[in-house]
């Protein structure tokens, strides 16, 4: 299945793009794709983002379904 | 004279002209390090209890941060202290730019000014000569006019100020002053203060270096930030984007306020509303990066605005709490709204977050039915109306029709009108920041208790939950003491030496502690740090307390903590506990709940503060 995926506040910034994931598949199961490849800070900075899937907040255990729109708004800590 | 300070006071009698310099003690350094520190003391100790904040026998100082002037990665920082107009009690609020190293390498580890002038005036400081001068052609410009003719004047082109623009001259409690045209303590009123005392600015410019005590520990400590930050790509972003590149998340979050704390970003603002914002969509209008002093990060940006509704030759990038204050918290995505509002407070010296939350008061008020059009001189403030909020801010910072009363703060507005108390977001009277505790909910304790009440950045609990950064359950309310105040007296340290919270990230505490050690050559492990944060704390609250404010007497307003909770969105059904986090805070501290009152023998442990204890518990 296609999962619509959009960062605000971390690369690639505010521009949507998708990811192909097993039917099934949960949340946590698309932060563990998009852990791929990064470093460790933005692992974890991944980990604490807020996430909303369809525009409500998701815990990590929710299923997503095909075309599912996902933001991930990583948390500013400040300023 | 203590090492890493330039060793002098300074003292202006306004009334009398009389300009006194001190030499800064070896004890009153090491106990209170430099910033609100030194500052809380002298106040305390010299300002008359109950002072009108606005009459001649109040305080202002202007107080350099230990690290200023000492090549200390992100030490740039200086702080205002004073008592605040807005909430009867202690403040402190703290700018980057140049001021504060400027004043340092001028000869002044501080600057005190109380009295009152009979014509405007400023003070114009170089390398420890001090004048008076008349500011009388000065009076009426705007800041960045201001800066540019103190220039001319003083033949230095490389001078630094702090000053007040229109608002501050009306003494309206939401004034500020600006240093390097664009940098602010913005909070409590402090321009309010200058502007009673006829005080335009306080301009220097100096040519000392000041000695630290190790500058191999300095150069280590700035190696080890380079290389935390090349390897961290979060503080890459921020250099990059500027605290704006996180409006947009924040706007849909919960982190940030929508439509005066009532709405949900993700429905009543809207993912495009949210980046329209934010500085991506900013940044179009930018022309080069801008550094505070000692910055490796640079997160302002220079501006220029070639067209549109208002145009402008030269701005600067707005912060993330007025991209918030003037956004979110108002439904507005017109992004020259949010950089016009910016330049507005900037050269009249208003503070963003109070102008922009004290219109989101209004804005409710007018929906509700209990301001009119009328009321309003004509302006239609209804939501997210660009126009009117612009129409609204100038009249707020130039002190016409109504924003003269809107100038003074929604508290005072609410009072004013005699109605509207319902729709405030505020914390011991003064507006709350852009960072909602039911999102972070350590924000509660800290917004309703520290002494300077209704800042994101006084340290706590919330510090962690703003990231997410916390173990467990940020919502779980048992035994938050302890981690509260340990993050509380770091941040005392932190603030106090001038260092920006921005480099937290690529900083540890140990670091922190490297650089206060290789400043002054005197050791600083994690006890002493505890007890000097702890010593600086106490000092903020017992001016307080003097005043005849207690924890008890602290007021924060209950939609910011979910009473009643949210209905939909990310923080839907969050209340947070904040009399709960409280009590735990001040029982971990073990002071007296009722009459606030640090325990004697706490205090004389922790050493520095024997007129403190003879005041609350009589002489020895």
């Amino acid at each position: 299945m296609e999962i619509r995926v959009k960062y605000f506040g971390f690369e690639p910034v505010e521009e949507g793009f998708c990811v192909t994931l097993p039917d099934g598949a949960n949340v946590e199961d698309l932060l563990d794709k998009l852990k791929e490849e990064r470093t460790a800070e933005e692992k974890a900075t991944l980990d604490n983002s807020t996430i909303m899937v369809n525009e409500k907040k998701s815990h990590r255990k929710i299923v997503l379904e095909d075309q599912d729109k996902v933001l991930i708004l990583i948390p500013l800590g400040g300023g | 004279m203590p090492t890493g300070y330039a060793g002098k006071l300074l003292f202006v009698d306004l009334t009398t002209e009389k300009i006194q310099e001190e030499t800064l003690g070896e004890d009153l350094a090491n106990d209170f390090i430099g910033g609100y520190g030194i500052g809380a003391k002298i106040l305390y100790d010299r300002m008359p209890a109950g002072a009108d904040p606005l009459g001649p026998d109040s305080y202002i100082g202007f107080m350099t941060g230990l690290t200023n002037d000492t090549k200390s990665l992100f030490g740039g920082r200086y702080t205002l202290v004073h008592k605040s107009p807005i909430t009867g009690g202690w403040n402190d609020a703290n700018s980057g730019g140049h001021f504060g190293p400027e004043l340092k390498k001028a000869g002044y580890d501080g600057l005190f000014v109380y009295g009152k002038a009979k014509k405007p005036v400023y003070i114009y400081i170089k390398d420890g000569n001090v004048e008076i001068c008349s500011a009388e052609n000065l009076w009426g410009k705007t800041t960045k006019e201001t800066l540019e003719r103190l220039k001319e004047e003083t033949g230095e082109e490389k001078i630094r100020a702090s000053i007040i623009g229109k608002t501050g001259e009306n003494q309206s409690y939401l004034a500020c002053p600006i240093n390097d045209r664009h940098r602010a303590p913005g909070r409590g009123g402090g321009g309010a203060v200058m502007g009673s005392k006829n005080l335009k600015a306080v301009a220097v410019r100096g040519t000392h270096k000041t000695d630290v005590a190790d500058p191999d520990k300095i150069r280590d400590a700035n190696m080890e930030i380079s290389k935390n930050k090349k390897e961290n790509k979060g503080i890459q972003r921020l250099g990059d984007r500027g605290t704006g590149g996180g409006t947009p998340s924040a706007s849909l979050s919960g982190d940030a306020p929508v439509k005066n704390w009532k709405g949900v970003g993700i429905i009543d603002f809207g993912e495009t509303s949210a980046e329209n914002v934010g500085s991506k969509n900013l940044d179009r209008y930018k022309t080069e990066k801008y550094h505070c002093n000692s910055c490796p990060l640079g997160c302002g940006a220079e501006y220029s605005v070639p067209d549109g509704r208002w145009p402008v030759e030269s701005t600067q990038r707005p912060e993330y709490e007025t991209a918030g204050a003037f956004g979110p918290t108002l439904l507005c995505d017109e992004e020259d709204v949010i950089i016009h509002c910016n330049e507005l407070c900037n050269i009249h010296g208003m503070d963003t977050i109070s102008a922009g939350m004290t219109i989101a008061w209004a804005m409710e008020c007018y929906e509700e039915g209990l301001l009119s059009r009328d009321d309003l001189d004509g302006i239609d403030l209804s939501w997210g109306n660009g126009e009117a909020i612009v129409q609204m801010l100038e009249k707020m910072v130039k002190g016409e029709g109504v924003g003269k009363t809107l100038a003074n703060g929604s508290a005072y507005a609410a009072k004013h009108f005699g109605k509207g108390e319902e729709y405030l977001q505020t914390a011991s009277g003064i507006e709350l920041p852009m960072h909602d505790p039911r999102y972070a909910p350590g924000l509660a304790r800290t917004y309703q208790f520290d002494p300077t009440p209704g800042r994101h950045v006084k340290g706590g609990l919330g510090s962690l939950h703003m990231g997410n950064k916390q173990k467990g359950d940020k919502y779980d309310y048992e035994d938050t003491g302890e981690i509260d105040v340990k993050l509380m007296v770091h941040r005392e340290i932190l603030n106090t030496a001038g260092f920006c919270l921005f480099g937290s990230g690529v900083t540890p505490r140990r670091l922190h502690h490297q650089f206060i050690e290789g400043i002054t050559g005197r050791e600083f492990n994690d006890e002493i740090a505890y007890k000097t944060g702890l010593r600086i704390y106490i000092q903020r609250h017992v001016f307080n307390l003097r005043e005849g404010i207690a924890p008890k007497d602290m007021t924060l307003t209950l939609r910011a903590v979910g009473q009643p909770p949210q209905e939909a969105g990310p923080l839907e059904g969050k209340t947070v506990d904040h009399k709960k986090l409280g009590e735990n805070f001040f029982t971990t501290l073990g002071w007296d709940l009722d009459s606030g009152k640090p325990p004697k023998k706490q205090m004389e442990n922790l050493g520095g503060l024997e007129n403190v204890i003879e005041d609350l518990y009589g002489p020895s």
